[in-house]
């Protein structure tokens, strides 16, 4: 019975010779191949859990008095969004746990694109004629982070409120079209009425949809052009050596999936992470201290913190107020920058030949120093977003903790790039394995053979 | 490396705290209440702020218009006075003096001619949460935190977290009445003090926010291990080091074929 619709559908589809070459499609055998896999579940993760969120939340900025389980809010003036938001946290079941694993999620998801990220640019990956997934892959890094500010917005709390009106300020520092387009975007001078629904369309369908597009993209370019792998015998620029999607990948690629939601559910339950019932609603007079963003936007919020007031005037006025350097302007070129890596390092290297066989990160130790270093520099932006808790814990002068990190910025990026360079070079050198089985004169013998 | 330098000179100064503040004399309750205060406050206070509550270079006067009662209460009852040393950081630690040295302290402080309110009656279970919290978020949280963790202010002023229970709602009510810790621009005051303006709350108003600070220092943490109450920084830790970490490590569990050693 089962075996006639089976022709019958093979017979109208020829979906037998596909399906056979899917499934016996090989994968070249590596963990690291799979980082990219934990930010696709961790993605499933939040479409699940933020399907649930959509049952209940409400994107309305009307107001109403909450009158609910939460006994400390009572018969406070709410907008609807917030009150929604302590329904779902107090009164939806399993409506907390969702929420937190929601938020979870996406921390993880934004976390697992950089690692993913990190192993593509440090095994070049990105090099032709994989360039064009770097491009798809970036623009996913993009939509992202996006989305994960929108989310973190909706609640309509007092924090993201804070986090709403930095982002109105560093719309207005945009030159000439600044005020336009703050109020395009918000509708109105801050706070204006609407934002949270139209945020809330962002969030939940356009950008959504836009990542499963992309996404599609991505796993299609994947698919076809084949995965690169690592040099290793019988390995070569026109082979793929590997498991077969079935049985043995798409087993392990399931039991990631089931990892992964496990990990985020667990934190869901086990971690309490934005308790929007501590910082009420959203009120334009009041303010929370310490403030921060998400992680994925906390190296913005440290340019913001370490850039000087320098404002570029011209006939009695501002025309470059200070927030657009570190906030549109960092952003900008940082982005510019990972679009234009695979091509930048082309035409620097003159290699332009297509590679199927990846890289180890010895070597190539200026791009991997090079890496380093510009994590180096966006570690220490994320680390000045956090400046005064920094100076609450060491129990010193807040603007001491900031200038010692404006040093920082550019001191620890220098000498991690160095400090990775000799390292590389000793590990070339000394023909050790690993970093950990390396003497550690090979280091200096690397550089005296040069002299 | 001078960051560290200067952690544990901190830590050293927390321990000479220790030692220095040990050696005071016995108790003196032998006395009768009235040099029961005098006694006391020549021994402990009268080096910074005057014989007659005037103060010196060393320490503020006790006789301007917030002194009184409650500022010296709280002052005392929260071991910030009196300093094992006129530069000392005050801090909140366990009250030097007993409640009845306090109140001898007191009643000699207030005859220096501070018109400051005296101790307040608070009766937080008057109090009504939601008028709590909102004027909590209003007037407090900037500082102290939504959350009550408190926080960094300019000039290596902090304020307190307000979540260790031993705080108690007098002591709060103290607070908002008079502002305790130093003007910006008060060169006598120590490291790290802080900088609270006074307010011109109701009783009512008082009482309810000492039930939320209450509520905030007994629970509402609802979904798992609070990680600080600090937000978004301890849960990007949170989510890095034991959401992703974990994930990683079992992604490369299951990416490892056995007997491969890479």
């Amino acid at each position: 019975m089962i075996k006639r619709l089976l022709v019958a559908l093979d017979n109208r589809l020829n979906a037998a010779s596909f399906t056979r070459r899917t499934l016996t499609k090989v994968f070249p055998d590596h963990w690291s191949f799979m980082l990219g896999e934990i930010a696709l579940y961790a993605f499933l993760m939040l479409v699940l859990t933020g399907v649930f969120l959509t049952f209940f939340f409400d994107a309305s900025q009307a107001t109403t008095t909450y009158n609910g389980t939460y006994q400390p809010l009572n018969g406070v003036e709410v907008s609807q969004a917030f009150r929604s938001v302590l329904d779902i946290s107090f009164d939806v079941r399993a409506g907390l746990v969702m929420r937190q694993a929601h938020h979870w999620a996406a921390l993880i998801f934004v976390a697992a694109i950089i690692v993913h990220l990190c192993r593509i640019f440090f095994t070049g990956a990105f090099r032709k004629p994989r360039d064009i997934n770097w491009v798809v892959g970036v623009t996913l890094l993009l939509l992202a982070i996006f989305n994960g500010f929108t989310g973190y917005s909706l609640p309509d709390d007092l924090l993201s409120g804070i986090g709403l009106r930095v982002l109105y300020s560093i719309a207005l520092s945009i030159p000439l079209v600044g005020t336009w387009l703050a109020y395009l975007v918000f509708g109105g001078e801050f706070p204006a009425e609407g934002i949270i629904s139209r945020l809330y369309s962002i969030h939940i369908m356009i950008i959504p949809l836009t990542i499963g597009a992309i996404l599609t993209i991505h796993l299609a370019l994947v698919w076809h052009q084949k995965h690169a792998q690592f040099k290793g015998p019988g390995r070569t620029e026109s082979n793929v050596v590997g498991s077969r999607l079935w049985p043995t990948y798409a087993v392990k690629s399931v039991g990631l999936f089931f990892m992964v939601a496990a990990v985020i559910m667990a934190l869901g339950g086990l971690f309490q992470i934005n308790p929007v019932w501590f910082f009420g609603p959203f009120d334009p007079a009041q303010v929370t201290s310490p403030a921060q963003p998400d992680w994925y936007m906390g190296w913005m919020e440290g340019a913001l913190r370490l850039f000087p007031p320098w404002e570029i005037g011209a006939f009695d006025h501002v025309i470059v107020p200070a927030p657009f350097f570190p906030a549109v302007l960092l952003p900008g070129i940082t982005f510019a920058f990972l679009y234009a890596w695979p091509f930048l390092e082309a035409w620097l290297t003159g290699d332009h030949d297509a590679h199927n066989l990846l890289d180890r990160p010895r070597d190539r130790p200026i791009r991997t120093s090079l890496g380093v270093a510009t994590l180096g520099f966006y570690i220490m932006l994320l680390v000045a977003g956090s400046n005064d808790l920094i100076a609450k814990w060491l129990l010193v002068n807040v603007g001491a903790v900031t200038n010692v990190l404006r040093v920082l910025l550019f001191v620890v990026p220098v000498f991690a790039g160095l400090l990775t360079f000799s390292l590389l070079r000793g590990l070339v050198a000394s023909g050790a394995r690993r970093l950990t089985d390396m003497p550690a004169s090979a280091v200096w013998q690397s550089w005296k053979r040069d002299n | 490396m001078r960051k560290w330098l200067l952690l544990l000179g901190i830590l050293l100064a927390g321990c000479s705290y220790g030692t220095t503040s040990a050696p005071h004399r016995p108790p003196s309750d032998v006395m009768g209440p009235e040099t029961r205060g005098p006694v006391l406050y020549a021994r402990d206070c009268a080096w910074c702020h005057g014989s007659n509550g005037e103060g010196t270079a060393r320490g503020p006067n006790l006789n301007g218009d917030l002194d009184g009662g409650a500022y010296t209460h709280f002052m005392l009852s929260t071991g910030r006075m009196p300093l094992s040393s006129p530069t000392a950081r005050a801090q909140r630690r366990t009250a030097v003096l007993t409640p009845t040295q306090i109140d001898a302290v007191i009643e000699h402080v207030k005859t220096f001619g501070g018109t400051g309110p005296d101790i307040p009656k608070v009766e937080p279970t008057t109090g009504h949460l939601g008028t709590g919290s909102e004027l909590y978020l209003s007037n407090c949280a900037a500082c102290h935190s939504a959350t009550g963790t408190g926080g960094a202010l300019t000039s290596r002023r902090a304020a307190p977290h307000l979540t260790n229970p031993d705080i108690t709602p007098v002591q709060m009510a103290e607070a908002m009445l008079v502002g305790p810790g130093c003007r910006n621009n008060d060169s006598t005051c120590g490291f790290g003090s802080g900088a609270m303006p006074n307010f011109d709350f109701s009783e009512t108003e008082v009482n309810s926010i000492t039930a939320y600070v209450s509520y905030l220092q007994h629970g509402g943490d609802h979904g798992g291990f609070a990680i600080g109450r600090i937000g978004p920084v301890a849960e990007g830790a949170v989510g890095w080091i034991i959401g992703l970490g974990s994930i990683l490590l079992i992604g490369r569990w299951v990416g490892t074929r056995m007997g491969d050693n890479e």
